[in-house]
């Protein structure tokens, strides 16, 4: 009977996933299709941007290979978009089922990438196929995240507002993920983990009354790990951004500078596109820590506040699309991945204008990584799988309304015409 | 349990609420208005409110402005020889901190070779290992090749596993890296090819390039050029951006200075010199001028001894190098100090006879100092009676009095007597003249019939002289740290009538001898005062000339008349070695030319006393040819001699004659055939005596001389002997290291002209007795062509024409004279 358990919670959960995977037809209406052209132009926009400012990079430090980030980058956006449209049309109820595997699949990643070959100090690649194919297990556990918070909400809807069932709960999977982050160390994850959980907390309402309690520790466990750390990793990061004007030698306060420089050097119009100057090695990590200091230096404040604004507007069509969801569960997966876009998009951005300690995050669609690209497009599919539901809803709302106005106004006709209409 | 094994109920979904969506919605609003917009604020202040700090860092940092040196002027003696000249070289640096520090000890022996050994695989090892460094020079002055070389080795990827450590190429994780940093930068040296050869006047240049003395200074602005610049963008690796619009500006390279000295007469001039210094034990250096008196050309400017401008910091005179290391100072060690640097400048580091560091620091630097110092522009002596020339002209001049005009010398004349002003003044040896005129004054050189001479100026007239003759100003010469002269004024001369005494025979004032050689020039040249010059002009790269420094002539002196009684009276001083009368100055004799000249021999009374009691001396000589129309002037100065005598007419007459005698035959100065000894004479005796003095008697009997050995040693040796009777001109041979001949061949002269087969002969270092028509052909010699015999045989050429118009005379004259040099040649 134990082994029955055991054998039902590791595998039964396949064939029930397979049973919801598929549409039923009434719930399957069409993807939203505004929200992919935005996509796709914000997509463009990313590749544009990053081959202009990886090229110099490439050249000098990749044997004078100028494509040496666009081309992988391109073919994971090709890849992921088809992909996208492909996990569209998995019913994204049925990714409740295969939580669990993720979960774990994300942490034995994660401590492979412990054992793995550093870079710069850090644990957080995972190689496969000798060094040919690098994976960020990071990437993996922030949609992991917002599936188990979500899923953990979902099954305890009713007691959400309590601490138990609200915050503690959803939230206890994430502990040693976080801690294995920790040990990479990957800060700027962590704290990505946090925001996106605690804004999923706020919106769905789960241990609200709790919430200052939940926050307080939250913010206080950001900030005992980041100030107990014994090397000056972090301490440096956060002093780097109080000072931004004085020169020292100091690696990180260089780069928030090198990213200044190439902030104010675009204008009002920018260089240019392909004439930034401090992409050329200047500023240290131009394809992807950096990378919207070149677009600042290449396209100014008018391409920057464009590029805010197109994001502005994808942020704003996904939290409808959320909000439209069929039901919590959907909701609270869209509002997730939404955040994790938000969030990494305001990080990014307030770290190169050093409005934010100096924490290396990449730019969703725009920075250089290609699990980071195909992570995020899966979760664009997941949040069109979620607007097919949402539409169909939508639709058959519209419908039923019209049926209904239909009735009204024709209240007395023959009675074959509505039987008609209802098919 | 029981609950979990029932299949699950199809769970309806939980529904959102409309709390959730206004919250989420309300979250959203929020994010964007507050979250964006702080960034959209954040971008405005970086962006458009206030840009301009950090775009200037910015700017700062991606601009690299390189500049391109410009390569320094070379400059050219008068004949074209190339006397100083830059070279553009590559330094080597490296930045060690950014350097594998594995490699180093690999890298530090392979570079060292690269480099030829110029510098040790430990001194590089040593400079690579500094990691807390990011600059260090490795190596210095290296030409492209090998800065090539060396980049391209430190530019060498090398595979380096995980750690970066060296490894293969096939070994696990290898990857290669580039492991060294290293940068080259383009310098430029400054060389001199002849080492310490006119380093007085050249003068050298610091480690920067800027020239420190001499004409290096003086014309640095011309010699230096205009640097380039390069302004272009680049890479966080220094590396020019291929799409960068450079800005380039060309370096406009340095002009080159043509001078108006003539190496050929420097080199004669620093040898005799030299040598003098050498034999006469001449303490504090001397100076020789040689100078066109008409147009102010220096042919040549001689300090010795000199510095060697490629190594201007290491302390040239071995006497003073002992002194400075010794430690002890020994009262020769103090003396030569005291003479060299000055009394007043030693007098506390000689005080306790020891040497401490402090003190070797500071003499160290007096001694560099000094050796640098051009004594011909920069350091003041007395003139003492060569300034007669100046008083006899300003009196002449003046119409104050005659050449005519007698006063009597008594020997002695004794201002004040016994009072504490007493001063007493006479003539040299304390010889009494009795009554003279002036061209006899001036020849015993009596300083009592200047004193007179001034005293009928008076100081108005005398100074006014004096400031005409330029001698209270610097004479504006193209070299740098030119002294003023020290002397008293008119105001001085009329409180205090020794002041004017004193200052008519030289020894009041303290001059330069530029100072003294241009007043000497005015003197002679019709009165005219120059201004004397080193650089004839200054060209630029492509031999355009820029700027021509002409004659200068600042004003006329004296009149044309007066200057023509003077030469008078100074070639008298001189004589033609053909009376018995006293010519002070007869050691500066050349025969065939017209030499006029004046010696002076000034005690220096601002120093203490030599050992023996006397004076310290100064001894200078002015010696002007041709002096009936003169050209050049020869003027030399002993600072400070020790000798058995010190008389100029006696040490540095004959030395100016020495120079005399080699420089006039190559400047082709007009020869007066009538004071030209003719037919033969009778070789002097100089086996026993310096080549110095030797020289003198063979100058008056109008014969040349050559030395084969060096000069600092007894003549040992001479060819042909004392008392062979040789045609005048002919060249005697003296040999101070060997009695033993040098021999060289005969040239085959038969069928030349007689005038070219002369030439060939005297090339070959043999004399010549020609018989017969110098234009017609050579129909035999006397000795056989083809054949070994010493240097300096006499060798007769019958010429055809002689032959056919007076065969039987020459021929047993010619028979006479051969056998006479066979017997010569076969006792030798």
């Amino acid at each position: 009977m134990t082994l029955e358990r055991f054998l039902d919670a590791a595998l039964g959960n396949i064939p029930r996933f397979f049973k919801e995977a598929t549409f039923r037809k009434e719930e399957r209406g069409p993807i939203s299709w505004n929200f992919v052209l935005t996509l796709l132009v914000v997509l463009v926009y990313g590749l544009v941007m990053l081959f202009s400012a990886s090229y110099s990079t490439g050249y000098y430090r990749w044997n004078g290979d100028i494509y040496h980030f666009i081309r992988p980058q391109t073919a994971y956006a090709v890849v992921g978009f088809v992909a996208m449209l492909l996990i569209s049309n998995i019913n994204y109820r049925a990714l409740r089922h295969a939580y669990w595997y993720l979960y774990f699949l994300t942490l034995l990643l994660l401590v492979w990438a412990l054992f793995s070959e550093p870079q710069n100090g850090c644990h957080r690649w995972v190689y496969l196929f000798g060094n040919s194919g690098s994976l960020q297990p990071s990437e993996l556990s922030k949609f992991c995240t917002i599936l188990g918070f979500a899923c953990a909400a979902d099954d305890h809807y009713n007691q959400r507002k309590t601490l138990l069932y609200g915050a503690i709960r959803p939230l206890l999977p994430l502990v040693p993920v976080l801690y294995l982050l920790r040990l990479e160390p990957h800060n700027s994850a962590i704290i990505l983990l946090c925001l996106i959980v605690g804004t999923m907390m706020v919106a769905g309402g789960c241990g609200l009354r709790w919430l200052p309690l939940v926050g307080a520790a939250g913010v206080g466990g950001i900030l005992f790990m980041l100030l107990s750390q014994d090397d000056s990793y972090v301490a440096q990061r956060l002093g780097a951004w109080s000072v931004t004007s004085d020169g020292t030698s100091d690696d990180v306060l260089y780069q928030t500078q090198q990213s200044l420089y190439s902030i104010a050097s675009g204008g009002l119009t920018g260089l240019g596109i392909g004439n930034s100057r401090q992409k050329h090695l200047w500023l240290p990590e131009a394809t992807n820590d950096f990378i919207f200091s070149v677009l600042c230096e290449e396209l100014g404040f008018i391409g920057a506040v464009i590029c805010l604004g197109l994001f502005a507007a994808l942020i704003i069509q996904g939290i409808l699309i959320a909000l439209r969801a069929p039901d919590y569960l959907g909701c609270m997966m869209g509002i997730g991945i939404m955040a994790q876009i938000a969030w990494q998009v305001f990080c990014h951005v307030g770290v190169v204008t050093a409005t934010l300690p100096n924490t290396g995050i990449s730019l969703p669609f725009f920075s250089s990584g290609g699990t980071s690209l195909l992570m995020l497009m899966g979760e664009m599919g997941v949040l069109l799988s979620i607007s097919r539901a949402g539409n169909a809803r939508l639709a058959a709302q519209q419908r039923h309304q019209r049926a209904e106005l239909v009735r009204r106004m024709n209240a007395g006709q023959t009675v074959y015409r509505r039987r008609h209409s209802t098919v | 349990m029981a609950k979990n094994q029932t299949p699950e109920p199809r769970r309806e979904p939980n529904q959102t609420s409309n709390g959730m969506r206004i919250r989420t919605l309300v979250l959203v609003a929020f994010f964007l208005i507050f979250g964006f917009g702080l960034l959209v604020y954040q971008l405005y202040a970086l962006q458009l409110r206030d840009p301009e700090s950090n775009r200037t860092k910015a700017m700062e940092q991606q601009l690299s402005d390189d500049v391109i040196p410009a390569t320094r002027g070379s400059i050219y003696s008068s004949t074209g020889k190339l006397l100083a000249k830059s070279s553009v070289v590559w330094n080597i640096t490296a930045d060690p901190s950014a350097c594998n520090q594995a490699f180093v000890d690999q890298a530090s022996e392979e570079i060292s070779q690269l480099l030829g050994g110029t510098v040790t695989a430990d001194s590089i090892r040593e400079k690579l290992s500094d990691t807390s460094s990011k600059y260090k020079v490795i190596a210095k002055g290296v030409d492209m090749p090998t800065a090539q070389a060396v980049m391209d080795y430190a530019n060498t990827k090398q595979w380096v596993d995980a750690d970066g450590n060296p490894t293969s190429a096939d070994a696990e994780g290898a990857d290669q890296e580039k492991v060294l940093y290293f940068y080259s930068e383009q310098a430029s040296t400054r060389e001199y090819p002849y080492g310490s050869f006119l380093s007085s006047v050249l003068g050298f240049c610091n480690s920067d390039g800027d020239g420190m003395y001499g004409l290096e200074k003086s014309y640095n602005e011309e010699l230096a050029g205009t640097d380039g610049r390069s302004i272009t963008t680049q890479n966080a690796f220094g590396y020019e951006l291929a799409d960068a619009d450079a800005n380039v500006h060309e370096a406009i390279n340095g002009y080159n200075l043509n001078l108006t000295i003539d190496d050929n007469i420097q080199l004669i001039v620093e040898q005799c010199l030299a040598d003098a210094i050498e034999e006469y034990n001449v303490k504090n250096r001397g100076a020789a001028i040689v100078m066109d008196v008409n147009t102010g050309e220096i042919l040549a400017m001689a300090t010795m001894d000199q510095f060697d401008p490629n190594d201007p910091y290491t302390i040239q005179d071995a006497e003073l190098a002992a002194v400075l290391d010794s430690g002890t100072l020994t009262p020769e060690g103090i003396d030569l100090l005291q003479s060299r640097l000055g009394e007043d400048a030693v007098a506390d580091i000689v005080a306790d006879g020891v040497i401490s560091d402090d003190e070797y620091t500071t003499l160290q630097g007096y001694i560099r100092e000094a050796q640098w110092k051009n004594k011909n522009v920069t350091e003041l002596y007395y003139p003492g009676s060569v300034f007669k020339l100046v008083t006899a002209s300003a009196a002449l001049d003046s119409g104050l009095m005659d050449a005519s005009q007698q006063y009597y010398c008594s020997g002695e004349m004794t201002l004040f007597p016994d009072t504490v002003w007493e001063t007493s003044y006479h003539c040299a040896e304390g010889k009494a003249h009795g009554w003279m005129d002036m061209a006899s004054a001036l020849n015993y050189s009596c300083n009592l019939y200047f004193i007179q001479a001034a005293e009928a100026m008076s100081p108005e007239f005398f100074y006014s002289y004096f400031q005409a003759f330029g001698l209270a100003e610097t004479t504006g010469i193209d070299l740098p740290y030119e002294s003023k002269g020290i002397s008293k004024t008119q105001a001085d001369m009329e409180k205090t009538a020794t002041d004017l005494y004193s200052s008519a025979f030289g020894q009041s004032q303290k001059l330069t001898t530029i100072q003294m050689a241009t007043a000497v020039a005015a003197v002679v040249n019709g009165g005219y005062l120059v201004t004397p010059h080193v650089v004839d002009t200054i060209t630029d790269e492509n031999g355009n000339v820029v700027q021509e420094i002409g004659t200068n002539i600042r004003r006329q002196v004296i009149s044309e008349e007066v200057s023509e009684q003077i030469r008078a009276m100074m070639e008298d001083n001189v004589g033609h070695n053909d009376d018995d009368a006293y010519h002070s100055c007869k050691n500066a004799y050349v025969a065939g030319y017209r030499i006029g000249g004046k010696s002076g021999t000034a005690e220096q009374l601002d120093r203490e006393l030599r050992s023996d009691g006397d004076y310290h001396k100064a001894i200078s000589f002015a010696g002007v040819l041709p002096i009936n129309d003169p050209e050049i002037l020869v003027f030399v100065m002993l600072d400070d001699p020790r000798w058995t005598y010190d008389y100029a007419s006696q040490l540095v007459a004959p030395l100016v004659g020495n120079i005399i005698s080699e420089i006039a035959p190559y400047l082709g100065i007009e020869r007066d055939e009538s004071y030209a000894p003719d037919g033969y004479v009778t070789v002097p005796n100089a086996v026993g005596t310096r080549w110095t003095s030797a020289q003198v008697a063979l100058n008056q009997l109008g014969l040349s001389h050559k030395l084969i050995g060096s000069s600092d040693s007894d003549i040992i040796y001479q060819y042909p002997y004392t008392g062979a009777k040789v045609p005048a001109g002919s060249t005697i041979y003296f040999y101070t290291e060997t009695d033993q001949d040098a021999m060289t061949t005969v040239p085959d002269v038969a069928g030349k002209t007689g005038s070219f087969a002369q030439q060939m002969l005297k090339a070959a270092g043999l004399n010549v007795d020609l018989q017969g028509d110098e234009n017609a052909r050579v129909s035999a010699q006397s000795a056989e062509a083809g054949s070994s015999v010493p240097y300096g045989t006499i060798v007769t050429l019958q010429t055809e024409a002689a032959e056919t118009q007076d065969a039987e005379t020459q021929d047993t004259e010619s028979q006479d004279t051969s056998s006479e040099t066979t017997d010569g040649s076969e006792a030798g």
